[in-house]
């Protein structure tokens, strides 16, 4: 069954991470994705892994499941360490041959451009494991709100994006049945060439096209049956309140952070290197 | 008894069908307060769109539709009528708005802007009634279609609705789901005294109902009791339906010479009536 | 022999969280000419079983015959198997493979549950042409086509001049899925395999349906093999049923015999067709009726009879 592939999905547990205030959870991830771009040095890199790990480790998630989410960037990373091998040039010469020339500097740099990958999709990851996709939305348009003086249609986009997120398991799942369905009647989509093989997929793409409206509209009476008319005057079931563990969870990343930005100013500022 | 919804001379179009006639043609009915009606008819029938006529999804062309004296052509009373009038729909999958049960139930009292406090107990008391409670963190999708159907039908509750309009909501179901929905509601009519308007094909279901209303081609051609309708048995198989299985029991002992006493619509109640009839004789 | 399973079994998504035992060493057979029919929950792994009957779904584990050749032929073959396992088979033994598993897909038509969504073409015709392109390997001259099309067509009891250029998607509800059923059986399947094919009709669409399933099976695929909710269906048309539960088959019984079974198939979890179901609460009361009645006139028949006896 595809929809057990999708990437991201929902964790279910009850933990430390877990009923954090979504809004919380996205400032540190973004400060968190600041601070892997930041990091520079490996001692820089062991706090964010270190810091990772203890997210993991009160998140009750599976480490298997958050590496999984690194399966569909491997093939990124390995491009980018090819680029690295060609491109990157100074540094004491290792290795020679051909047009290829292996570094010390080109070594640390894709050792470093791999490790960010990694920590970027793992620590975000870690965010959509552990937040339900109403939270994550909630979260988002209450981060947003200040955009409505500008009349930025906030409540319109959170509502768009969670029902978004309701339908790709059903509409994966029914990509699967047309799949076999054409199939069945002899449909072939996996040999010839890439224009034949795109040809291929139209007589599953228009079903499921034709799905869609067909969801839409549907979905649209159900809203409007239930009353739905637009974000005036509505209310929220679920408040979003930060608690003591946001406090906590906002105290740690900052000492990780602060850590990672000294660790990367400190060589300019002389006065704050500890003498060894 | 006063009626809580009123449909009076309604005629509807659909837009891409101008040449041809109206699928709502001349209906008019009152549903008194409290009771559980049937409303059948074959694919195409218009009961269907009878349903979205209901609470102002769509606009007829003439008449008038009301409910609780509420006229769904003035839009200021739109959204004061669809709270009190559930609608729920055929397909189970494309009611849900939210993944999680619990939030799914809510979106209703959001939408007309229930304070949290209260939204919780709504949400508390419709997951109830339908038997649902446990299953209120759980992912819509993992769900079965009965158990869908069900959640779709209390996110209709939330709203403290008077009416509930079913429209085909067990077709897509296997028999299991079917009963699970059915007795769902029929438990709502009789202890919350929720006015209950079952749209189907099936028979059987319809023969549980105080009344039945029969659609064909846009004209509501037959309404009564359901032992009134399903007397007519030749009547509603050249109109595309069929009779439950227990009346046409009778009507061919009836051929037999044999006449069971009382209304025989059920199972129970064919096999009770086969009882008695040897019991007197 | 039309399909022959032997010792299946299947798990959806090995080794994640998500892992599921759809199949469990399943063993059947179903001989050519027969009406066979398929009950069991939502889950219990109907449509897994059925999809392994044309090769859609290939065996983790046992085999699939249809007319007594193996899907797994290239496969069973251990030299092969290790090939494939270590991806060292050529391009073209591949292709070779995949030319014999639809040379055996062709052999067994498959209308899935609400087989009118997965229309596509622009047209009626070129919807139901879809599959002879597909398969084809004779006559593709457009005047067979249109033959075997007009053929198809007629048979589901669709006008062919009056619909063959229309857009399929402005059929009625009913036509779409005849519209639908002719696209896998202009093919002329041997074996016709289909899911739920009422689900959703009404009283007279469903009779009409079944009639048509009859009438097909009769003139093009003499097997059929009918996945159904409904047990008065069933019941009135199968000649023989398998039972599923948990990724088991449970039996395999014609119904006269499997509905004689009310306690285990109430035990299952499923229903018994209705007439059945009255005659067992009358028999409880005294009565002495047979309790594999699958039809009004039937079970109105054994009442007269019981009824114009005098108890004893």
């Amino acid at each position: 069954m595809l929809r057990d592939a999708a990437f991201g999905q929902y964790y279910p547990a009850r933990s430390f991470v877990h009923s954090m205030d979504p809004r919380a959870k996205i400032l540190l991830t973004i400060l968190y994705l600041v601070a892997v771009f930041l990091a520079s040095s490996y001692t820089a890199f062991a706090a964010v892994i270190l810091f990772l790990g203890l997210a993991i480790l009160f998140s009750g998630v599976k480490l298997k499941s958050v590496l999984k989410s690194v399966k569909p960037i491997l093939f990124l990373i390995v491009f980018t360490t090819i680029i690295n091998l060609f491109f990157v040039r100074e540094g004491t010469v290792l290795f020679e041959w051909w047009i290829f020339r292996l570094t010390d500097a080109t070594l640390h740099f894709t050792a470093k451009m791999a490790l960010r990958l990694v920590l970027l999709v793992m620590g975000s990851s870690l965010l959509t494991l552990t937040t339900t996709p109403v939270a994550l939305t909630d979260g988002l348009e209450s981060l947003l709100k200040p955009l409505k003086l500008i009349r930025f249609p906030v409540h319109e986009l959170a509502l768009i994006m969670s029902i978004a997120l309701r339908f790709i398991p059903i509409l994966m799942d029914e990509t699967d049945r047309i799949i076999r369905a054409q199939k069945a009647r002899g449909a072939d989509f996996e040999s010839g060439n890439l224009f034949r093989r795109a040809k291929a997929m139209l007589p599953v793409l228009i079903p499921l096209l034709v799905s869609a409206f067909r969801r839409a509209d549907e979905l649209s009476d159900a809203m409007d049956s239930r009353c739905y008319w637009g974000a005036k005057g509505r209310t929220k079931f679920k408040q979003l309140r930060f608690s003591w563990r946001d406090l906590v969870g906002a105290l740690v990343t900052l000492v990780f952070f602060g850590l990672i930005v000294w660790d990367m100013v400190a060589p300019f500022f002389p006065i704050l290197v500890i003498p060894s | 008894m006063s009626s809580i919804l009123t449909l009076d001379h309604v005629v509807f179009r659909y837009r891409s069908e101008e040449d041809r006639p109206p699928a709502v043609n001349d209906v008019s009915f009152e549903i008194e307060e409290g009771l559980f009606v049937a409303l059948v008819g074959h694919n195409g029938s218009g009961k269907s769109t009878l349903a979205k006529l209901f609470n102002g999804l769509l606009q007829p062309e003439s008449g008038e539709v009301r409910v609780m004296g509420l006229s769904t052509s003035d839009p200021k009373k739109l959204f004061e009528l669809r709270k009190q009038i559930g609608l729920v729909f055929q397909n189970p999958d494309n009611q849900t708005v939210a993944t999680i049960v619990e939030d799914d139930v809510a979106f209703g009292p959001e939408n007309i802007g229930v304070p949290p406090a209260e939204i919780e107990e709504r949400v508390r008391y419709a997951l109830n009634a339908v038997g649902m409670a446990e299953f209120r963190q759980s992912s819509a999708s993992r769900l079965s279609g009965g158990q869908k159907q069900r959640i779709a039908i209390a996110g209709a509750l939330a709203l403290h609705p008077k009416i509930l309009v079913l429209d085909e909501s067990t077709a897509m179901l296997d028999p299991r789901g079917r009963r699970e929905v059915l007795e769902v509601v029929r438990a709502l009519n009789r202890t919350d005294g929720i006015t209950v308007v079952l749209i189907t094909h099936f028979m059987e279901e319809a023969a549980l109902a105080d009344r039945v209303m029969v659609m064909d081609d846009g004209v509501l051609v037959l309404d009564g009791t359901p032992a009134e309708i399903f007397a007519r048995e030749k009547e509603l198989t050249e109109r595309g339906l069929d009779v439950p299985l227990p009346v046409k029991v009778k009507n061919l002992l009836a051929e037999q010479g044999i006449f069971l006493q009382g209304d025989v619509l059920t199972e129970e109640e064919l096999a009770e009536a086969v009882w008695q009839y040897r019991s007197k004789t | 022999m039309a399909i022959q399973i032997k010792n299946l079994s299947y798990v959806y998504s090995p080794g994640t969280p998500f892992s599921h035992l759809a199949l469990d060493d399943v063993s059947l057979e179903v001989p050519d000419g027969e009406f066979f029919g398929i009950i069991g929950h939502t889950g219990s792994g109907k449509s897994t079983l059925v999809q392994h009957f044309n090769a859609l779904i290939l065996p983790q584990k046992g085999d699939v015959m249809i007319f007594g050749q193996s899907v797994n032929n290239h496969r069973t073959d251990p030299e092969v198997r290790r090939e494939i396992k270590e991806k060292k088979r050529s391009k073209k033994q591949l292709k070779q493979d995949k030319i014999n598993l639809k040379a055996l897909r062709r052999q067994v038509g498959m209308v899935f549950q609400y087989p009118e969504y997965q229309l596509f073409a622009e047209t009626v015709f070129d919807d139901v042409a879809f599959g002879l392109k597909n398969f084809g390997e004779e006559d593709k001259s457009p005047e067979a086509l249109e033959r075997q099309v007009r053929e198809a067509l007629e048979l589901v009891g669709l006008d062919f001049d009056e619909v063959r250029n229309r857009s399929p998607f402005e059929l009625s509800g009913g036509q779409k899925r005849r519209a639908a059923i002719a696209g896998v059986i202009v093919t002329k399947p041997k074996v016709l395999i289909l899911d739920e094919p009422t689900a959703g009709l009404d009283p007279r669409g469903k009779k009409e349906i079944l009639a048509l399933i009859h009438e097909l099976k009769r003139t093009c695929s003499p097997t059929v093999i009918m996945i159904c909710h409904d047990m008065n269906e069933i019941a009135e048309h199968c000649t023989r049923v398998a039972v599923l539960e948990k990724s088991k088959v449970r039996f395999v019984l014609p119904p006269e015999e499997l509905f004689l079974r009310g306690d285990l198939i109430e035990e299952l979890g499923l229903e018994l067709p209705a007439p059945c179901r009255i005659a067992r609460a009358l028999n409880k009361r005294g009565f002495d009726l047979p309790e594999n009645l699958f039809d009004a006139a039937s079970l109105s028949r054994a009442l007269g009879e019981a009824l114009r006896r005098p108890p004893c």
